[in-house]
């Protein structure tokens, strides 16, 4: 009586460990605190307890960690901090040719004032980031990357209170540098991005940015500028594209739609796990852009022309805070659900083979 | 295999194992018994201890009973957890030897008596 109330309480307890660890050692387990238990013992004692919260809890972490050291999630790493590397350098460069070319009728009031160290920094460090990932130096690329991240905390963290717009502006840019060091900090055979993307993957994600990019900065530059002593002038205009014929804004957006292509491209060929698991690692950043956009619209419409700062009450900066990691772990487990699936219907499959009906 | 410093329980189940095959609770009171009542393994630790070396390959399953209706398995050291255990042993003997030697040079061994 007294013997199997206190099976049941072990077995809660024993409930902590991750189901692999109980399915093998379960009844073992129980043996063993029963014999070791005391003659009319009805609950566990203080220090087993302990023991087995524990125990399954390292259990339950190791189980969750050795899921990360799999070779599917090394390889997505790997290539998702080299390409997240590339697409935060193209954004660097944008920002920084955006600045050295200048367009020379503009008034000296409405021109930029050129670019400063940090401008540069940017362009240099990201470039150096996939430079040293991709030449079998990941330390070095990781460490890079978490210079980056830790610049951006220095210089935009402080605006938290007086700038919340340029703030949440640049906070995908943040999550995507966050993504790329923590990617490229995931232990990877060294080189292990050019070996998994291949030659021409690896080309279209190298040229997809800046291809992007050039094709921003031609736009802008052969901007029809607006000359006051010809008066009006026909120019399409389409998300800030501007061309002087609607055959310019589709050729300019065919472009776009190509570099898109090829990045897309280089990675849906990539084997499903990796493919699978690149997605998940991305996807805090898109979650974040998607929350800014829309739930915060309305924020950054209002701030935008109030004349002051509208500062975002706490529940919306923990919103920004929660929105990533919660994406991250959502895509996790659905990627352990699809493939424990796909493994069951394969050993179904398998079963169905091995023993035909009838 | 990696070549870090078994950890005290994980050194004591091997030893534990390397006298005979033995079931779980055995292995807890071998424990107690070869490290003078010091260190008493609890289930959690234990078979905490146990996956971690079955996974590794240094030791495996002997046999399994059912004793009282409650399961009982047998673990036993395999070749690989021999050669594990001979050289932490030769490690730790190295280890104490200079140690002991050093002490003794420098006199601060009362009675230089070295087990």
């Amino acid at each position: 009586m007294s013997a199997a109330e206190l099976e049941r309480r072990y077995r809660r307890l024993l409930a902590v460990h991750p189901w692999e660890h109980r399915r093998t050692y379960e009844e073992e387990m129980i043996a063993v605190l029963l014999a070791d238990a005391r003659p009319g013992q009805t609950r566990p004692g203080f220090r087993d307890t302990v023991d087995l919260v524990g125990a399954g809890l390292r259990a339950r972490l190791r189980v969750g960690a050795r899921g990360f050291t799999e070779p599917a999630w090394a390889d997505a790493a790997a290539v998702t901090g080299v390409l997240v590397a590339l697409v935060l350098c193209a954004a660097a460069g944008r920002n920084l040719l955006d600045q050295l070319l200048v367009d020379p009728s503009l008034p000296p009031p409405v021109r930029p004032a050129g670019p400063d160290l940090v401008d540069w920094l940017r362009v240099a460090g990201w470039a150096a980031v996939a430079v040293t990932a991709l030449a079998g130096l990941p330390r070095v690329a990781a460490a890079l990357a978490w210079a980056g991240v830790a610049g951006w905390a220095v210089l935009v963290g402080p605006g938290v209170v007086d700038q919340p717009t340029y703030v949440v502006d640049t906070l995908p840019q943040f999550a995507l540098a966050v993504v790329a060091a923590a990617a490229l900090t995931v232990p990877a055979p060294p080189r292990r991005a050019p070996a998994v993307l291949g030659p021409r993957r690896l080309a279209a994600l190298v040229a997809g940015p800046v291809v992007a990019v050039a094709l921003l900065e031609l736009n802008r530059v052969t901007r029809p500028s607006f000359d006051p002593m010809v008066g009006s002038m026909v120019y399409h205009s389409f998300h800030g594209l501007e061309a002087r014929s609607e055959l310019g804004i589709w050729l300019y957006l065919a472009g776009f739609a190509a570099a898109a292509l090829a990045v897309l491209v280089a990675v849906a060929t990539l084997t499903a796990p990796v493919r699978r698991r690149i997605a998940v690692l991305l996807a805090p950043v898109a979650a974040l852009a998607l929350v800014i956009d829309t739930a915060l619209a309305g924020w950054s419409v209002s701030t935008m022309h109030m004349g002051h700062t509208i500062p975002l009450v706490p529940a919306q900066w923990l919103m920004l805070v929660l929105v990533p990691p919660v994406a991250f772990l959502a895509g996790v487990l659905l990627v352990r659900r699809r493939e424990e699936t796909l493994r069951m219907v394969a050993l179904g499959r398998a079963a169905d083979r091995e023993s035909p009906a009838g | 295999m990696t070549d870090s410093p078994l950890r005290e329980p994980t050194f004591l189940v091997l030893t534990a194992l390397a006298e005979t095959p033995r079931h779980g609770y055995a292995v807890i009171e071998d424990v107690l018994r070869i490290s003078d009542g010091r260190v008493r393994l609890r289930a959690g630790t234990l078979y905490a201890v146990l996956d971690r070396l079955r996974t590794d390959g240094l030791i495996e399953v002997d046999r399994e009973e059912v004793v009282q209706s409650r399961l009982r398995r047998y673990y036993r050291l395999t070749a690989l957890g021999a050669t594990r255990l001979a050289d932490e042993v030769a490690r730790l003997r190295r280890n104490a030897d200079t140690a002991g030697r050093r002490l003794r040079a420098a006199g601060l061994l009362p009675g230089g008596g070295m087990a």
